[in-house]
């Protein structure tokens, strides 16, 4: 097998594991007992969903009413939290999807759990616009249907219908996305496991067995499946920032604001991907499947997206400027000098100032910082929504209905409900599931320790005069993905 | 054509000065005849061609942060490309010859307007001509750092070149996603100074991106035709070609984005744009744009073969980069001509006398130094290239 490499090329894992060790590895946490220190975190975010599930309670046996709301401020806290999860859910399928298109091999180890996570953060959006109607069981009357309603029906001209049917599709075509690339994995799990284990894992995995045609059809249909993806994660956010986009209101017409929060929305899941992994990571004992180098290109999107979040928010500075339109000033101008000012510079300083330190190579490669560097984008991310949405409402046309909006207990507990979920739900699947792709890992194994085995001699230098044209034949009308994994396989331990 | 090298014949070298000397004169005698159309149609093929030099650099520039070590094989391709660039700063600067014919805030009648009046510290002759001065300064010296780093790789080997070439790349990236924003909205956006919209600057970024890969890709299939570059195999042209697909998509994704939020607010300020264009016989050309900009490359891209055909990747690049011609169009000619949508004699000269110039500055580019960056560490990467 003749990878050629340029002498440049780090190699992305440095340890050496044979391809049996990374399944034992991998379905270590699903084999043994739970640790002390999963169970207390299951205690706490199960707390903090029981907090939820109240708070939720208690607003619909009551109404809408116990929010802070008013009539300036119509939309507040449930459509921060909503975008804010959202947003989240974007970085699972970008990563499974769109790196996959890209032939990035890095995304290997980390797709499985940010799919999930993708997955989690999407259900956790999805409540806040589900119980804002406060009657949460007629839910359905969202969906276009032939009823027995009358005339009542859904108005196809609201981009909040449309987030119902983005937000659905997302969910429906990322969830088979994931399913679909759990199922071999599930098949090692069944051939490790006995008892009622190996029965609910046969039923899961679907007579998986291995064989190349089966891996042949595999591939075509995950190859198919991050082309329809990708569209996806675009389609969300351009949607949900339409909800806002699409209206009259200053601070919020500005059609910059479908790329933008796809970009903001990219820039909020990596960070909330690196808040995960570097915990998980730890506690799972796979620092050698899920590297400093992971890490480190995971800092480098965030550099990107936050770069563009910022061009977007001087964008938006300048043309409110430039507009000439009184209004349109005075809504940045409150935005940055008014009583909200310390929301606006709270954003600016988590999502422009600090990401600008993943600058130096130093500090994208300790975990440590990333970590806390991670949560500062997240509430500054959370903070873009709020200042989005508040700053640009409260203070309208009507001088007379100026006013401040102030979160009551219950919202706030209802947002720390959705953490609560977003936590149980993902201490169960590193629980249940094995956390990173077995199959998927093993298939780049060889190419991300390439490096670390004398792979120098196809460095630099050595094509001069080699006609490459030979090469052609190799792997030729397969899926490189495919061919990737059949010389991984074929190698097997030698490899490693 | 020897392997590695290009020669441009020189029967080729006159018959491009001389229709290129015919294309410009055409526009100079407009110039005198009928001063605000000569300069729109000048404007627009200026414009025009320097968003393909600026695609290609953005395209090296990207290749570089990336690391993706299989772009090397065409990355003296692009430099080729983007060595048009001083000739288009140069015309650019020419610009500034015409700015009263073609900028209605810079004349004595943007006192009386109150918009203009309010947004008249930055709408100024003199902050626009130096604006315009910084910035083209700021794009050659980001090219010609990139350059000179990839030539003296070609003689010493260093793999620091590359290593200081991805720093020099990531600056140039934020500043050009600055600059060409400040661009776009100076030069183009500006010609309907009572407009604004907050995207325009990166569906332009994008536009140029679009403009530059299918130039690049003309020019890598046609020297790889001519027998100056064999190591272009079909793993690369399918590549790019993606990254062109991909690229018109999201181009035609910021289209709809400008389009549709202005349509559904129905702010009469903002639409006014777009009533422009759809008066003046300009609708039909307006429609056009995303029909030939997007669904047509679209479709014809989709199946996988379609991205590894040398001569149908051609076509499709010839309709690209005619789709780029009409956005452009529309974006300046509607302002520039309210009355009268036309493509005429001046419009032709222009763009025969750009076109000209241009295959003449990339082709000089491209005979100086060697087609193939042989020492660039990625260079084994590049030529072993098998990616689908």
């Amino acid at each position: 097998m003749a990878e050629h490499l340029s002498s440049l090329r780090q190699p992305l894992v440095t340890e050496e594991r044979s391809l049996h060790q990374i399944t034992n590895e991998i379905c270590a946490p699903m084999e043994r007992r739970p640790t002390p220190l999963w169970w207390a975190g299951l205690a706490l975010a199960v707390s903090a969903l029981v907090l939820g599930i109240y708070c939720v309670t208690y607003q619909i046996k009551t109404g809408v009413g116990v929010w802070g709301l008013n009539k300036t401020v119509g939309w507040a806290f449930d459509i921060t939290n909503f975008v804010f999860w959202v947003g989240i859910g974007h970085a699972g399928t970008l990563i499974s999807a769109i790196l996959f298109l890209f032939r990035q091999k890095w995304r290997t180890s980390i797709n499985r759990a940010a799919e999930a996570m993708t997955l989690f953060a999407v259900m956790c959006a999805a409540l806040f616009p589900i119980i804002h109607m406060g009657r949460p069981w007629l839910g359905f009357w969202m969906l276009p249907y032939p009823n027995s309603r009358g005339t009542l029906w859904v108005n196809f001209r609201s981009p909040l219908l449309w987030d119902v049917f983005a937000i659905s599709t997302y969910f429906i075509v990322s969830a088979v996305f994931w399913y679909i690339g759990l199922i071999p994995d599930l098949a090692t799990v069944r051939d490790r496991s006995k008892g009622l284990g190996k029965k609910i894992f046969s039923l899961m995995s679907f007579g998986w067995t291995g064989s190349s045609r089966t891996w042949s059809r595999y591939e075509s249909v995950y190859g198919l499946l991050a082309g329809l993806a990708t569209p996806l994660v675009v389609s969300v956010h351009t949607i949900v920032s339409m909800d806002f986009a699409t209206s009259v209101i200053p601070g919020w017409h500005a059609t910059i604001f479908p790329p933008y929060f796809v970009a903001g929305a990219v820039f909020s899941g990596f960070a909330m991907v690196l808040t995960l992994m570097i915990v998980a990571r730890k506690v799972l004992n796979i620092q050698h499947l899920i590297t400093i180098r992971h890490l480190e290109n995971m800092t480098k999107v965030i550099l990107v997206t936050g770069g563009i979040v910022g061009l977007a928010y001087s964008t938006e500075l300048f043309v409110a400027w430039y507009s000439g339109n009184l209004y349109e000033r005075f809504a940045f101008r409150n935005r940055a000098f008014g009583p909200y000012s310390w929301a606006y510079w709270t954003m600016v300083a988590c999502n422009v100032g600090f990401p600008q330190l993943f600058w130096f190579k130093k500090i994208r490669t300790t975990p440590a910082l990333i970590f806390i560097l991670s949560i500062i984008i997240n509430i500054g991310m959370w903070f873009e929504r709020f200042v989005i949405i508040v700053t640009s409402l409260h203070r309208d046309f009507l001088p007379s209905s100026w006013a401040m909006y102030k979160p009551t207990f219950i919202e706030v507990g209802t947002f720390i409900g959705t953490f609560g979920l977003f936590f149980t739900l993902f201490l169960l699947f590193a629980k249940f599931l094995p956390a990173v792709s077995i199959g998927e890992v093993k298939s780049v194994n060889s190419f991300a320790r390439h490096r670390g085995h004398g792979g120098s001699s196809h460095s630099t230098g050595h094509a001069e005069g080699e006609e490459p044209s030979h090469e052609e034949e190799e792997g030729e009308g397969q899926p490189g993905y495919a061919t990737a994994r059949v010389k991984a396989g074929a190698e097997g331990e030698v490899a490693v | 054509m020897k392997r590695g090298t290009f020669v441009l014949p020189g029967s080729t070298r006159t018959a491009l000065l001389v229709i290129g000397t015919v294309g410009f004169g055409t526009l100079g005698v407009g110039l005198a005849l009928s001063p605000a159309r000569a300069w729109s149609a000048y404007l627009i093929n200026a414009f025009y061609f320097l968003a393909m030099a600026m695609g290609a650099l953005t395209l090296i520039a990207l290749l570089y942060v990336a690391k993706a070590g299989w772009g090397v094989v065409i990355k003296r391709v692009a430099e080729g490309v983007a060595g048009y660039l001083p000739w288009a700063a140069g015309s650019m600067l020419l610009v500034l010859a015409g700015v009263h014919h073609l900028y209605s805030w810079s004349g004595a009648h943007g006192h009386d307007d109150p918009i203009l009046k309010a947004k008249s510290a930055y709408l100024n002759v003199p902050g626009f001509a130096g604006r315009m001065v910084v910035i083209l300064a700021l794009w050659l010296l980001f090219a010609g750092a990139l350059r000179r780093r990839s030539l003296a790789q070609d003689a010493d080997g260093k793999v620091t070149h590359t290593t200081s070439s991805v720093a020099i790349s990531a600056g140039f990236l934020i500043v050009f996603a600055l600059s060409g924003s400040v661009a776009s909205f100076d030069w183009i956006m500006s010609l309907g100074p009572h407009w604004q919209s907050t995207i325009f600057g990166w569906y332009n970024l994008t536009g140029m991106l679009v403009a530059g890969l299918a130039a690049v890709l003309v020019f890598a299939i046609g020297l790889k035709r001519l027998g100056a570059l064999p190591e272009l195999n079909v793993c690369h042209i399918h590549d790019l070609t993606k990254l062109l697909f991909g690229m018109t998509t999201f181009w035609a994704y910021l289209w709809v984005s400008q389009y549709l939020l202005i349509w559904y607010a129905n702010i009469p300020e903002e639409t006014a744009y777009y009533l422009d264009r759809f008066d003046g016989g300009y609708k039909m050309l307006f429609w056009i744009v995303p029909i030939v900009g997007w669904l047509v490359p679209f479709l014809l891209l989709l199946p996988r073969a379609a991205k590894r055909s040398e001569s149908h990747v051609l076509r499709v690049c010839a309709v690209v980069l005619v789709g780029r011609w009409i956005d452009v169009y529309v974006m300046v000619a509607p302002q520039t001509m309210p009355e009268h949508a036309g493509i005429g004699l001046f419009e032709a000269g222009g763009f025969v006398g750009f076109a000209c110039l241009f295959v003449l500055a990339v082709s000089g580019a491209l005979m100086r130094t060697p087609l193939l960056a042989k020492r660039d560490p990625y260079w084994v990467e590049s030529v072993h290239h098998h990616g689908t």
